[in-house]
């Protein structure tokens, strides 16, 4: 970004332009990789240590199908492909035969799980850090207001607010949205209704994952790819399901934001404390308000 | 004719706890048939077990001549059982109009049935399913198992913790309900169940123990097994 002018306030004024064009673009990031996150924990109290990998499988797919087609658009579908396939795969094969045991099993094997997936990446595409170019549309800046902002960061706001607006809509007006919500609360009565709730957990695993699939393509242009990338934003992720209140998707978008900005002010005013902001938040929230912003005694809230 | 539900001499566990020790009872199609008992004599397992909540270790269960005793309770639910149980099992978060248009899976029944029996919910339906007091709860369970339109309601303690002003509504609703519906109906109160109910089965540790089509003629009977108030 550009600054224009060079006086004292107008630093100031720059320093929140960029602190909030960085913040959001980096949080709506956030927001669509723990709301997978928090969907699948409120639903069927599956804490998932592997959706970080989840998050790097969509990267991964999504770098090898750039390479193959140059295609940035056939990259985002690979990579929701893959996420949703291999979420599903995990539910039903790893997952489903642990519902009625204790939540230490569903820790383990999701553990094993990500340490499994990282490990593919490493065989498949190698240990390395791969570069991810952005796509020759999207590699541009805009001007606005005197403000020079890249095309790709406000292609990942309105992207991310695109897709956190589906799911939202989907969880609120959709049949299949409402069985969820309900399922929720009361899994016997909803299969009394006739609904087969097996089916809805397997989607919304899916979901979830290809939410997060879906992050880890579109971050990938601005980071490059690594195969533990997937387990280093998974502690950022589960601070803002923290923040926002276990299970609370309106906490996810409200917190993956807030996180997101508090971070990249940091970045710009007290570099040496940016990492550190995050969890001192979170430890913020649970001394004052153990729940979460939003979280209902850890049940799902819209 | 074979009747609509068959229960044959079901077993029933919960982890090592033996609840249900050979229970058979049978529903003829139209029928309002109730089950009465104690708490904790197996009512409501009786009713899960139908359900395929909690399937029966042994014995079988028929619906329509068919046996539903494996199947899933999504697969029994789409068979025609539908189930208004006992603590209402309203969803809290969802509004009331929310939990009607779940309940309702098929367009047979028009949604606005569930306000022509209870028109309060009509002024309810943006309330939440928390926000709703016990009675208007059993009402709107009462009204979701009207919407799912099933040929047999499995209707659990109706009036159970219910104000004396508002058990007289949801009985007046039964009572309208049971000349299009059939229903296998649990009560502890004798007096609902002698109001509503063509035949009754009496329940005791797991057992059915008496049957009766006339409670006035075996009151006496009723009282020995069950010893519950008939006031």
């Amino acid at each position: 970004m550009v600054l224009p002018h060079n006086t004292l306030l107008q630093i100031s004024v720059d320093g929140i332009v960029q602190g909030l064009y960085s913040g959001i673009s980096f949080g709506m990031i956030l927001v669509l990789t723990a709301a997978g996150l928090t969907l699948i924990f409120g639903l069927m109290g599956v804490v998932n240590f592997a959706h970080g990998e989840l998050y790097a499988a969509g990267a991964y797919a999504g770098f090898v199908l750039f390479g193959v087609t140059g295609n940035f658009a056939v990259a985002v579908v690979a990579a929701v492909i893959a996420g949703f396939a291999i979420g599903a795969i995990m539910e039903v094969s790893i997952i489903r035969p642990l519902y009625d045991r204790e939540p230490l099993y569903q820790l383990a094997v999701t553990f094993g799980a990500a340490i499994i997936l990282i490990e593919l990446i490493e065989v498949i595409i190698g240990p390395q850090s791969q570069p991810f170019p952005i796509p020759d549309l999207l590699s541009g800046s805009i001007a606005v207001a005197g403000y020079t902002f890249g095309t790709y960061r406000i292609f990942l706001i309105v992207a991310g607010g695109i897709l956190v607006t589906a799911l939202w809509l989907f969880l609120t007006k959709s049949k299949y949205g409402l069985i969820i919500r309900a399922a929720i609360f009361d899994t016997e009565m909803v299969e009394s209704m006739g609904y087969d709730v097996n089916r809805a957990y397997t989607f919304i695993f899916g979901l979830g994952a290809a939410y997060a699939a879906i992050a880890g393509v579109l971050v990938a242009p601005l980071f490059g790819l690594f195969p533990e990338m997937g387990a280093e934003i998974i502690i950022l992720i589960f601070v803002v399901v923290v923040v926002g209140g276990l299970g609370s998707f309106k906490g996810v978008i409200v917190a993956g934001l807030l996180i997101g900005i508090a971070q990249s002010f940091g970045q710009i005013y007290v570099p040496w404390a940016a990492e550190a902001i995050p969890f001192v938040l979170m430890v913020a929230v649970i001394l004052y308000r153990p729940q979460g912003l939003f979280g209902v005694e850890g049940v799902f809230t819209e | 004719m074979s009747p609509l539900l068959s229960v044959e001499g079901i077993d029933t566990y919960y982890g090592d706890s033996h609840i249900l020790h050979g229970t058979s009872l049978e529903v003829a199609e139209g029928e309002v048939v109730g089950l009465l008992g104690r708490n904790g004599v197996g009512k409501s397992t009786t009713l899960r077990s139908i359900l395929g909540h909690t399937p029966p270790e042994r014995g079988e269960i028929t619906f329509r001549g068919d046996s539903i005793t494996d199947l899933k309770p999504n697969d029994i639910s789409k068979r025609g059982i539908g189930w208004v149980p006992e603590d209402r099992r309203i969803f809290p978060a969802l509004t009331v109009e929310e939990n009607l248009k779940l309940a309702r899976r098929t367009d047979t029944v028009p949604f606005e049935t569930a306000y022509d029996y209870f028109p309060k919910l009509e002024e309810l339906s943006s309330s939440t399913g928390g926000q709703l007091s016990g009675g208007e709860q059993q009402m709107l369970a009462i009204a979701r198992g009207i919407l799912g339109d099933f040929d047999l309601l499995l209707i659990d303690e109706p009036t159970e913790g219910l104000a004396p002003m508002i058990v007289d509504d949801v009985v007046d609703a039964l009572e309208e309900i049971q000349s299009e519906a059939t229903i296998l109906l649990v009560e502890q109160s004798v007096d609902v169940v002698n109001a509503l109910a063509d035949r009754i089965y009496i329940m005791d540790k797991g057992r059915i123990v008496a049957e009766t089509d006339d409670i006035e003629r075996d009151s006496e009977l009723i009282d020995q097994h069950l010893k519950v108030s008939t006031e």
